[in-house]
């Protein structure tokens, strides 16, 4: 579905690349994660792919075509959800809708039913501009999907999402999914990438750092950690040991040995703590 | 046809929810009672008091100025007459003699004016003395048009022409404007309705608000005696070509606070035009190449309704220009907003 190869992108009056020779492949049906802190170059690479930003360097195929020869025909199989909301504020919530529907020539669902996915059919006929950023959030997520996509590009689709409608999102995400829809998804929500992607690229200062399916990356790049809480000096204290490491091993016996221990789990490593293993720094 | 009229619509809900109509009918009405109500018909004559002091022998003046219906008082002496145009700041003082006339002014009356009295006056002496003034004044105009405007009905051109240029750019730019703050903009990109429609929505958008202007303004001033055919097919194309300008410049602007030097010099040069409308005997050449010229004087011709010559003209020029200006903004709109959008 989606090729990329040697991809790279530096910004006007930036002396360093924001990406740097990065190349993936997506399969059509799959939901591919694009992980990494923020200025990774995650929405850049969203926005080269999307065509918001022009290609430079490398090249990419999105269902047999460079991207440079794309017409209109691609923007009419896409969705696309931005991060910061962007909805014209002077129309309701189904106008916003209703009226970018109608900017498609494909068939398109309607916007009410779409609403209702993400929570918002009793807001529907309210100006935008009263709604929270968490509604407009939503709303931007339901427009990405109104023309029923056939490739989806999601960036921080949950960001500033209560649990119960992130719920909702992830099921609709999910539902598109099942219906054969390719979803790329930027995110620097360790969780949620594990929870829904099939794969996932680690991306760290604009380079790829690790690529593989969650279970496979947890395997090579991930051990056995055991989380231990324990009291020191009247304080209580929590402390995390990999099981894989000499230090880590030596490290427990010594706690084990000198301080009473109140709670001890084992458990798999996140992906975060891989992604910190990796690049030396936290997501966010 | 469905994304454009889906871009149309998103773009006069924001019109009309930024309540650019309500702004365009206030204007309109406004507009209409300045022409009707305000302004008067003409100024090349004088309706103000006379203050008199008559020192002929027979008081001749006193009865002739009464029976020609002049509002006229008589003052006792010179000082009496200055104190009485001191309370009345319209007045103009005279003290006739026999042998001739003073005429005592405010000072700031026009030289039409004070040339008025005189003419008056000296008419007035000419035969009360027995005088023979010329006995015949022919006249020759050479201009087209035969009949000469009211003062009032001379200034609808300008206010239509001035509304469409001025308020249909800046409405156009406050659209872009918005649609830039709120990232509308980067929505659109992403979807499969091009630069054309983005385009030709606003336009549209903006003739239909100039449309309702111009109806509104010509229906309470000159009522259905004017031809609406031509005066719509001006409106149209003019706020059309307008539109085209405001995107073009405005484009290239993030905010209406950088923009508002550009639009300050647009609108000053669109009202250059006016100068010369007044007084014909300016006549730069530069500005016959401004829209707003050949708007005014179309928007002329049309309600003296002596030819059509002059409009015709004018709808072919606007259509050209309009011809060479469409490619230019299609092809910058769409490298410089569409295709170059920072996020």
């Amino acid at each position: 579905m989606i090729s990329v190869q040697n991809l790279s992108h530096k910004y006007h009056g930036n002396s360093d690349y924001s990406v740097r020779r990065i190349s993936f492949d997506i399969g059509k049906g799959e939901i591919f994660g694009f992980l990494g802190p923020s200025g990774a170059g995650k929405s850049t690479v969203q926005k080269i792919l999307t065509g918001l930003l022009k290609k430079q360097e490398g090249s990419i195929w999105i269902e047999g075509t460079e991207i440079d020869s794309l017409n209109k025909d691609f923007f009419e199989k896409i969705g696309v959800s931005f991060e910061l909301p962007n909805l014209y504020e002077k129309l309701t919530g189904y106008e916003n809708l209703k009226y970018y529907a109608g900017l498609f020539s494909r068939k398109t669902f309607d916007p009410l039913q779409v609403l209702s996915w993400v929570g918002l059919e009793n807001d529907a006929h309210k100006k935008t501009s009263d709604y929270s950023k968490g509604m407009k959030q939503r709303l931007v997520f339901a427009r990405a999907v109104i023309n029923d996509p056939e490739l989806l590009f999601l960036d921080e689709p949950l960001s500033g999402l209560d649990p119960a409608t992130a719920l909702s999102v992830k099921r609709v995400i999910t539902d598109f999914k099942e219906r054969g829809k390719t979803i790329f998804l930027t995110t620097h929500n360790m969780f949620l990438a594990d929870e829904i992607c099939d794969s996932i690229a680690f991306l760290n200062e604009g380079q790829i750092l690790a690529m593989d399916t969650p279970k496979k990356l947890k395997l090579k790049y991930g051990s056995y950690s055991v989380n231990v809480e324990y009291r020191k000096d009247k304080k209580i204290l929590t402390e995390l040991f990999f099981l894989g490491k000499d230090e880590d091993k030596k490290r427990l016996k010594e706690v084990i040995d000198g301080y009473e221990i109140i709670t001890m789990h084992s458990r798999e490593a996140t992906l975060e703590e891989i992604f910190i293993k990796l690049a030396g720094r936290g997501l966010n | 046809m469905k994304p454009f009229f889906s871009q149309f619509m998103i773009d006069f809900i924001v019109a009309k929810r930024n309540m650019f109509f309500i702004i365009v009918i206030s204007i309109a009405l406004l507009y209409s009672m300045i022409v009707n109500f305000v302004i008067p018909s003409k100024t090349e004559s004088y309706s103000g008091n006379f203050y008199i002091l008559d020192n002929t022998v027979n008081k001749k003046y006193t009865q002739a100025l009464n029976s020609f219906g002049y509002n006229s008082f008589i003052a006792s002496s010179l000082d009496a007459i200055k104190e009485n145009m001191s309370k009345d700041k319209s007045a103009v003082g005279l003290v006739l003699k026999d042998d001739g006339i003073e005429a005592v002014f405010q000072g700031y009356e026009s030289f039409q004016q004070q040339n008025i009295i005189k003419s008056i006056f000296s008419g007035l002496y000419d035969t009360l003395n027995n005088q023979n003034p010329v006995a015949v004044y022919k006249k020759t105009i050479l201009a087209e048009s035969s009949k000469k405007l009211p003062l009032n009905m001379k200034m609808i051109p300008v206010l239509l022409a001035t509304d469409i240029i001025m308020l249909g750019f800046m409405f156009v730019a406050a659209m872009i404007f918005q649609e830039k703050k709120e990232g509308g903009l980067y929505a659109y990109r992403v979807s499969p309705s091009g630069t054309l429609n983005y385009i030709l929505s606003k336009a549209l958008v903006n003739v239909m608000i100039s449309a309702l202007f111009g109806i509104i303004f010509l229906l309470f001033t000159l009522g259905f005696k004017t031809n609406y055919f031509y005066f719509l097919s001006l409106i149209f194309l003019g706020a059309f070509l307008v539109s085209l300008l405001g995107i073009l410049l405005a484009q290239f602007y993030s905010s209406l606070n950088e923009f508002i030097i550009v639009a300050l010099v647009f609108n000053a040069a669109m009202a250059l035009p006016v100068v010369s409308y007044f007084n014909p005997l300016i006549d730069i050449q530069i500005l016959k190449i401004i829209p707003s010229y050949s708007l005014i004087y179309a928007s002329d011709e049309i309600i003296n309704s002596a030819s059509n010559g002059y409009t015709l003209n004018t709808l072919l020029n606007l259509f050209i220009q309009i011809c060479l200006f469409f490619p230019a903004t299609y092809f910058s709109v769409r490298k410089v907003l569409i295709k170059k959008v920072i996020l």
